[in-house]
């Protein structure tokens, strides 16, 4: 009988160089599980602790290059529960809105930088060229539309912020700068193209998810609950409202305010990876699986809070049925939906008449021993805890953050592709491109460096048990 | 969505601010800004980073002056050296560029090819804090008098 094998994929991404994927096999050659390793240790929550709770939105931001103002906005949530304020209502909306301009930034990256290689040039072409640089090539105007939708995101970002990335905004209490009428009358003025332009990206996803329904249906797809923040109406609510976890079915599981999480969420830790495995805690470990981000959200909401989204919604719900919502291809699918909600409600937001007022903030002295502070990132449901002493001082800080909520789910991602790709112990071609397109799916934090261009440098090892090299596959 | 910010020549400074010498390439900025003043018809950005958005502002431009700090140690302290274009994935990521990245960005996008130079000015002390070192200031006023005698000469005299 053959040995028991074990095959590696090092580096997946570049995260700093420090993810890794092992598929383990059975005797047989056939695969028995696969580990999404991340052995990254970045340690935000302990060195934050001593640190006066007010810097925590400037140094939280601090967490990542592409997402900081998510993480900016979920600490000064948590830091105004702790100075027990409600914030002026200005300020809200102005936080809302420099979130919009995040998601506009972020889901056009991942859409029209990240994913689109793979869609418009083909999971099996040249790796060589299936890159954005290999987009820019073949499709030179899409390419421009998505770096100028990306461009009015940040821009909405350096209007409020003063710059692109980690921008001096969001503080305990409200925000720091009013938002000028001239900005406002400047950015009203762009909608059009920009709604155009996601426009062309959702038929883009929709035209290729009917053209490859069979793969969309077979890859990576499994039953597992989904969850996101909603509003009263149960709508995705980027910013606020109550965190909803919905079955595969859709049936909602549960729904509470998001300040109770740990009632609902636990923490489960695995010796081989320093990311956190959240799950759902009335249904124990791994079974309470749930994925979070566009797929999370979309699929447990009722509706989406604006038209042209909730249009693009129920179309994407007729094509999404008998089984298709599992799918996590579908994830480019809802991120798009997102984009277009994002644009609507940043348009709204300029148009509030409160959006240009003064009153954007409220000073305090610390009224509470802890704080929480929950918002939706692009990639899903941020939440950050504190705990401070008597002099403000963060005692305990905890942060769940997007890519660790949906650690379970891409764990099986990758050992669904790996069952379908690997028998025998043979690994059909084509396998590292799909491993590499189902992690791409959540745009997990960890893509910010490598599979940036739509390639991620993999090495696939099959070692004996023990731990001798047996074969290797490559791809720089 | 708003119209490019295009200027027929730019000075683009990136690096690290709160990574003492990496701020080279921001601080030369202000200084050429200062000495040229305002009006002077010349796109001036501080950067923490090249970012493909760039390109967009980029694709009117003639001219392109980068400055960036280096570890490298340089003979006079600081090295002009023409851009190339790049049209490979070692000269670009999604967040980040690197001057010949950008400028096979703007061949394959726009179609543009301007005239471009990156000016590398060497630090000593990329250590955290911020400001920039007693060498590296002195290297970094040296690029900052070239530069603005280059736009002079350049870009306004000719213009008058």
């Amino acid at each position: 009988m053959a040995e028991p094998k074990k095959i590696t994929i090092n580096p997946v991404s570049r995260v700093e160089g420090h993810g890794k994927v092992v598929i383990h096999l059975d005797a047989s050659g056939e695969v028995e599980g696969a580990q999404f390793h991340v052995t990254q240790f970045r340690g935000y929550e302990r060195f934050c602790e001593g640190r006066p709770f007010e810097e925590m939105p400037v140094i939280t931001q601090r967490i990542c290059g592409i997402c900081p103002v998510s993480h900016q906005l979920a600490s000064a949530k948590a830091c105004d529960a702790i100075l027990g304020v409600e914030i002026p209502e200005t300020a809200k909306l102005l936080r809302e809105l420099e979130h919009m301009g995040q998601f506009i930034q972020s889901h056009a990256l991942h859409f029209f930088y990240l994913a689109s290689p793979d869609l418009l040039l083909g999971w099996d072409s040249d790796p060589a060229k299936r890159n954005v640089l290999g987009v820019i090539g073949a499709f030179p105007d899409l390419a421009k539309k998505g770096i100028r939708l990306r461009k009015f995101g940040q821009d909405i970002i350096k209007a409020l912020g003063g710059k692109k990335v980690h921008p001096a905004f969001a503080v305990p209490g409200g925000v720091m700068n009013p938002l000028a009428k001239e900005d406002r009358d400047r950015f009203l003025a762009g909608f059009g193209e920009a709604y155009e332009t996601a426009q062309i990206g959702l038929d883009l996803i929709k035209g290729w998810v009917e053209k490859n329904l069979e793969e969309v249906r077979r890859f990576a797809v499994y039953p597992s609950n989904y969850a996101g923040l909603m509003d009263e109406k149960g709508c995705p609510n980027m910013y606020d409202g109550t965190f909803r976890v919905a079955g595969p079915d859709g049936r909602v599981l549960a729904e509470f305010d998001p300040s109770r999480y740990l009632e609902f969420i636990g923490e489960h830790v695995e010796p081989w990876s320093y990311l956190k495995f959240p799950f759902f805690k009335p249904q124990g470990y791994p079974e309470g699986c749930y994925r979070v981000g566009p797929l999370g959200r979309v699929n447990v909401a009722d509706a989406m809070s604006t038209p042209k989204a909730d249009k693009a919604l129920k179309a994407y719900r007729s094509l999404a049925q008998d089984g298709l919502e599992g799918a996590t291809l579908m994830y480019h699918y809802t991120r798009m939906i997102e984009l277009l909600n994002c644009l609507e409600r940043a348009e709204a937001l300029f148009k509030n008449p409160g959006i240009c007022g003064k009153d954007i903030r409220i000073t305090a002295a610390p009224s509470c021993s802890e704080g929480v502070g929950v918002i939706e990132a692009p990639r899903g449901t941020l939440i950050h805890h504190y705990q401070v002493d008597e002099y403000g001082a963060i005692r305990k800080a905890n942060l769940i953050v997007a890519t660790g909520h949906n650690n379970i789910a891409m764990n099986r991602s990758v050992e669904e592709v790996a069952k379908e790709y690997i028998h025998k112990g043979e690994v059909r071609e084509g396998f590292l491109n799909r491993v590499e397109g189902a992690i791409r799916c959540y745009d997990p934090c960890l893509s910010c460096s490598t599979h940036a261009l739509g390639q991620m440098p993999l090495l696939v090892q099959i070692v004996d048990p023990e731990q001798q090299l047996l074969r290797e596959l490559k791809r720089d | 969505m708003p119209a490019p910010d295009t200027h027929s020549a730019w000075i683009i400074g990136y690096g690290n601010r709160h990574r003492k010498d990496d701020g080279i390439g921001p601080y030369v900025v202000e200084q050429v800004s200062a000495d040229l003043g305002p009006g002077c018809g010349i796109g001036l950005r501080s950067l923490h980073q090249l970012d493909p958005v760039l390109a967009e502002d980029l694709q009117g431009a003639k001219a392109i002056l980068f400055v960036d700090a280096t570890v490298e140690p340089l003979e006079r302290g600081l090295r002009w050296t023409r851009v190339q274009p790049k049209q490979d994935l070692s000269a670009c990521d999604t967040h980040h560029l690197r001057p010949e990245g950008l400028a096979g960005l703007l061949e394959s996008l726009y179609q543009r090819s301007p005239a471009m130079w990156l000016v590398s000015v060497e630090g000593k002390d990329f250590g955290f804090g911020e400001g920039l070192s007693i060498d590296a200031r002195e290297k970094a006023d040296r690029a900052s008098s070239e530069i603005v005698q280059f736009c002079l000469r350049e870009f306004i005299d000719k213009r008058q």
